[in-house]
């Protein structure tokens, strides 16, 4: 609950500050926005890595294969990362800069699936035969 | 007194060279060459041995606590991959509310996601695939090894056209559902398998419907040939039972006519032999009957379980709106529910085959 309040309260201030920024600096509202979004994601860090760690905790408790939940997060973080990036470089107007990124996080997520991609098609060849 | 004493006698002699003690060994040896797997399973729903007692006192309640225990066991495994794949699928469907703006991101996340169920899925379905063909196996495997036994006990009940309908018609069967298990089921499953597996990275729905059509076709080809086959069998043992009956007939006729004396007597005491032969016959058939509905009962049972949890899934994932995902449920759900076809149509025609040699043949 607190970290709402402080999160609105940033969120507050960050707008009153771009306000002022693009009239006289604009040339600092981008940094701005970026040192918001860093204070923003400290804020909810410790959050997320306590989620992280009920959800493993639970999956232990169920005997589920951690190493696919794992996976997941990994894709899961990758992708909430680049959206975040995306947006940003959007709103600033860096549209191919943000779809390069986009492309990069794509071919990172395929890196990090090969393993599967392998062994499900190694199992279709194999059902095949 | 004399005419009574005289009439146990001829009983006795007869059933000596009748041999019934020949085909009590002939029980033994069938239930020893029972699978293991099964025999348990008869002993948990009270059946020790094969004889008649032992089939008689078969108690319902007994059957139905099997049955649930069963389920129950089946049931523990199937729950563990279901919370399996619930997790991922809740964690892919968090995860894509949060990317809903962005379209191609959100396909990433759905994509692994589908990529992990499908891994999960995998493993036990390939193994149902190989229980199902397995099963099939060991029911024909069943049906040769009883053969020679029921069909020497119809022949001693004096219904050798009816054994040589039933003889024909279980080698005929036992050869088509081996053949069956290994160039079609197996194959065509595989196939089927990999297809889904293979094309869940593809956007378009038409591997669905392409299933589904496959699945009808597969129902329409099993029921035809269901209906064909138990007419002619059908059709056939009546008119191999009215022949025999003339036969039967004929021997008591003849026995009664040209026996001095005592002919009566002799056609009484062969009604009594062909009796005992007929109650043998119908305790081998049932027992029969119950042994390919153990073989095939606990895959069948597993396949059911496989299909709710995975149309289950289905319907929680299209709640969740994972697409991708919602189509793998679906598409497994349909392969599953084509083997549990297959399974239930070779169990109904092995025990409708049984069944209409116990019902016909007095």
């Amino acid at each position: 609950m607190n970290e709402i309040i402080k999160i609105a309260i940033v969120s507050f201030v960050f707008v009153l500050l771009s306000v002022i920024l693009k009239q006289n600096r604009p040339e600092f509202v981008f940094l701005l926005r970026v040192f918001v979004v860093i204070i923003l994601v400290s804020f909810i860090i410790d959050y997320v890595s306590e989620l992280i760690s009920k959800i493993l905790s639970i999956v232990t408790i169920f005997n589920i294969d951690s190493l696919h939940i794992s996976l997941l997060f990994k894709v899961v973080g990758i992708t909430l990362v680049t959206d975040i990036i995306t947006d940003t470089l959007i709103d600033n107007g860096e549209s191919s800069i943000a779809n390069v990124i986009t492309f990069i996080s794509k071919l990172l997520v395929l890196f990090l699936t090969m393993p599967l991609i392998n062994g499900l098609i190694i199992i279709s060849l194999r059902f095949i035969e | 007194m004399k005419r009574s004493i005289l009439t146990f006698i001829l009983i006795l002699i007869l059933i000596s060279f009748c041999s019934i003690s020949g085909y009590c060994d002939e029980y033994d040896t069938l239930w020893e060459n029972t699978d293991e797997q099964t025999k348990e399973y008869l002993t948990e729903i009270g059946i020790n041995e094969l004889n008649f007692d032992e089939l008689f006192e078969l108690s319902p309640t007994r059957v139905i606590r099997f049955i649930l225990n069963l389920a129950l066991n089946k049931g523990l495994n199937v729950t563990h991959y279901l919370i399996k794949i619930l997790s991922v699928l809740l964690i892919s469907a968090i995860a894509t509310s949060f990317l809903k703006e962005n379209q191609s991101l959100n396909n990433v996340v759905s994509l692994t996601g589908t990529l992990i169920i499908i891994s999960f899925l995998i493993e036990p379905i390939s193994r149902i695939l190989m229980d199902v063909t397995v099963g099939i196996k060991n029911s024909a495997v069943f049906i040769d090894l009883s053969l020679p036994i029921i069909t020497s006990i119809i022949i001693a009940t004096r219904n050798p056209t009816l054994a040589l309908t039933y003889n024909s018609f279980s080698i005929y069967l036992s050869v088509i559902i081996s053949t069956l298990a290994d160039k079609i089921i197996v194959p065509v499953a595989s196939s089927m398998l990999s297809f889904v597996v293979l094309s869940s990275f593809s956007e378009e729905d038409y591997k669905s419907k392409l299933l589904v059509s496959v699945r009808k076709m597969i129902i329409m080809i099993i029921s035809f040939f269901s209906t064909i086959y138990t007419g002619v069998l059908t059709t056939k043992s009546i008119l191999a039972t009215s022949s025999d009956s003339v036969t039967i007939r004929g021997i008591k006729f003849i026995s009664g006519t040209f026996i001095p004396i005592v002919g009566g007597n002799v056609a009484d005491a062969l009604s009594s032999v062909f009796s005992s032969f007929i109650m043998m016959k119908n305790t081998l058939g049932v027992f029969i009957i119950i042994v390919i509905i153990l073989i095939n009962l606990p895959i069948i049972i597993e396949m059911l379980l496989w299909y709710f949890v995975l149309q289950l899934c289905s319907i929680i994932s299209s709640l969740l709106g994972t697409r991708y995902i919602t189509e793998i449920f679906e598409n497994f759900s349909t392969i599953i529910s084509l083997l549990n076809i297959v399974m239930f149509f070779i169990t109904f025609i092995l025990v409708i085959t049984t069944g209409v040699v116990i019902m016909f043949g007095k």
